[in-house]
């Protein structure tokens, strides 16, 4: 019996109706509810007052403070980018070309710390970091110094914290990328006399533009929302907006306040990441 | 053949493991690890099996214990017992979050060292739990230890000290105090972070088992803890030391009130009265090395060495004013963080 295209149309929305019901629980209402309280007046006695108010827009947004933050937040996001960039893309060439037997191993190596929990992670980072940690006490016993360095308590220690729990999914994004680019063409423009770098400069790093706009994209977002690492490796004097946003919510109770610092901050973050990757589609779009 | 099918079907939902014997059930906020454990395992059975129920713990902070009692609303009870700091119970009292206690119910209400009353004068909150705060230090680094809270900006402990942020209960108390020990005011804030910038440097701890890793860490060298922390930490053999601040104590505490939707009335006040009982109480204290917060338990003789306050000495805890904190949180949190967290 012929399938009938309403059946087959019937069929793909059938298909699509997990998904969908999954976003329009977890990703709709959750965001909507936040929208909705925050134009809600504040209230010291309760969740919320009755009616609707912009004050919590107006007054986030006129704060020099919280835009300093928030700029914090990004800049620290674009640098964690690019420094997970600059350490993963060797180290994804270096897997994605390998004929090893030991490349499942190194895969795993790279994979593994995304076995282990962040808040671990971060106390392993405590342990080294620390003025009494092992780095520390290491350049001190050594007579490199005279008094600790301040790795932890600053951006410097959230940033290698942020760098390492991150990195493996820039690794993996850039890998996979790599990986589907044919190695011949690096070796038919070496033998056209193209040295090692401009081959790599003009042939494989544009096309690997897809790996590095997904791992980017994804280890900003993941940089900018994270939470454990800013308040563990910060110690509490490295303020980012996701930070700032709980204290306001749950610490403070003042839910319309931090929830329309989260709008303001998703819809920035929701820009940014637009006009990047209409930029990178453009530059790809180029080397068709 | 109507009664047969209807028999039937009895027979059916009785034979259901649970149904026939569903008993009732108390939610109760607790803290994960220690206290979960204790709950669990030394607390619980003999009152369950008591009044034939169970008893439910729900693991975690009262942040997200008042996000879900808040989200809840008052008529629909996520937990039918609170238990957390007065600085949180204090402000779902303000919101009428709590049921004025029934005071036939808890016959050792009476008992109590420091209870809460709501808006109308009703008793709707009792201490449980007491543990003094006051000076940490490190006694192989510290050889002169601070006696005051005043003392800490003496020029000698200038990189030695560890403190809490705002947003913690022991932090807000500080901050607090530091308002009234210094401007004879608690709520004068402002006043109160300039003079706790002249501190600096020191580190910030979010929560007391951070402060007790830095101390142990050697990372600070003087601190503000609870003598249940010290106790622990000098068990394990850390050389830790304690002073009772000249001027007042602090402290961490756990109030306990019934929710205003709770189903379980009668249960809950059964059961808080039973956690105010002198064998609960000195439960606690062994377990704990907790200050007994009740009358007619003292410290065990073995314990006196790491139970340094009595429950004599409770009211030499100073009592916050709450109600501001809480009101004016936001922008003491926004202050805090613009001139002590940067």
């Amino acid at each position: 019996m012929a399938v009938t295209k309403t059946q087959q149309a019937a069929s793909r929305m059938l298909l699509f109706l997990p998904a969908a019901l999954w976003i329009m629980i977890f990703f709709v209402l959750p965001y909507s509810f936040l929208g909705y309280v925050s134009f809600k007046p504040t209230s010291s006695s309760s969740a919320y007052l009755p009616g609707f108010t912009l004050e919590n827009y107006v007054f986030n947004l006129t704060d020099p403070f919280f835009w300093t933050i928030l700029g914090e937040t990004l800049l620290g996001g674009v640098a964690t980018v690019v420094i997970c960039l600059l350490i993963s893309y060797p180290l994804a060439y270096r897997l994605a070309r390998s004929r090893s037997k030991y490349r499942s191993l190194l895969y795993m190596v790279v994979i593994s710390p995304l076995l282990v929990g962040v808040v671990i992670r971060c106390y392993g980072w405590m342990v080294l970091l620390a003025d009494k940690g092992l780095i520390n006490d290491l350049l001190l016993k050594a007579g490199i110094i005279d008094a600790p360095l301040p790795l932890m308590y600053n951006m410097f220690g959230v940033m290698v914290g942020l760098v390492q729990v991150y990195m493996p999914y820039m690794v993996i994004s850039l890998t996979g990328s790599i990986q589907a680019i044919n190695p011949e063409l690096e070796y038919t423009a070496r033998s056209l006399g193209a040295s090692r770098f401009t081959a790599f400069r003009k042939i494989t790093l544009p096309m690997s533009l897809p790996g590095i706009m997904s791992g980017s994209i994804l280890v900003f977002v993941l940089t900018i929302s994270s939470y454990a690492i800013p308040l563990l490796l910060g110690g509490n004097k490295t303020l980012t907006t996701p930070l700032m946003i709980v204290q306001t919510a749950l610490d403070a109770f003042d839910w319309p306040g931090g929830a329309s610092m989260a709008v303001i901050m998703f819809v920035i973050v929701v820009t940014l990441l637009s006009i990047y990757i209409k930029v990178l589609m453009h530059a790809m779009r180029g080397l068709k | 053949m109507k009664t047969k099918i209807a028999s039937l079907l009895l027979a059916a939902v009785l034979a259901v493991p649970g149904f026939a014997n569903a008993r009732e059930t108390l939610i109760m906020t607790c803290y994960g690890g220690a206290y979960q454990n204790f709950f669990e395992t030394e607390i619980i059975p003999e009152f369950a099996k008591k009044h034939d129920c169970e008893i439910k713990l729900a693991i975690g902070l009262a942040k997200d214990w008042l996000a879900e009692m808040r989200a809840s609303g008052k008529d629909k009870a996520p937990y039918d017992v609170v238990m957390m700091n007065e600085i949180w119970a204090n402000q779902m009292r303000l919101e009428g979050y709590f049921d004025p206690f029934d005071e036939s119910k808890i016959p050792h209400l009476k008992d109590a060292l420091i209870t809460f009353k709501d808006k109308n004068g009703k008793t709707s909150g009792v201490i449980g739990v007491v543990q003094p705060a006051g000076i940490a230090y490190l006694t192989d680094k510290v050889s002169n230890p601070p006696k005051s809270w005043k003392d800490l900006w003496k020029p000698e402990y200038k990189n030695k000290l560890g403190l809490y942020t705002a947003t913690n209960s022991m932090g807000a108390q500080f901050l607090l105090s530091v308002g009234d020990v210094w401007f004879n005011d608690q709520t004068q804030t402002s006043k109160a972070m300039d003079k706790i910038n002249e501190l600096k440097p020191f580190k910030l701890s979010e929560f007391s088992g951070d402060m007790e890793k830095q101390l142990t860490l050697g990372e600070v060298e003087i601190g503000i803890l609870d003598t249940p922390a010290i106790a622990r930490l000098m068990k394990a053999g850390v050389k830790i030391g304690w002073s009772e601040p000249a001027e007042h104590m602090l402290m961490f505490e756990q109030v306990f009130a019934v929710h205003v939707g709770s189903e379980h009335k009668d249960l809950a006040h059964a059961w808080i009265d039973y956690l105010l009982t002198p064998e609960v109480q000195a439960k606690f204290v062994r377990r704990f090395y907790t200050t007994p917060c009740t009358k007619g338990v003292e410290v065990p003789e073995d314990l006196k060495p790491y139970i340094p306050v009595g429950p004599d000495g409770v009211s030499r805890i100073k009592a916050f004013d709450w109600a501001f904190f809480n009101g004016t949180k936001s922008r003491i949190i926004r202050e805090w963080n613009q001139k002590i967290a940067r």
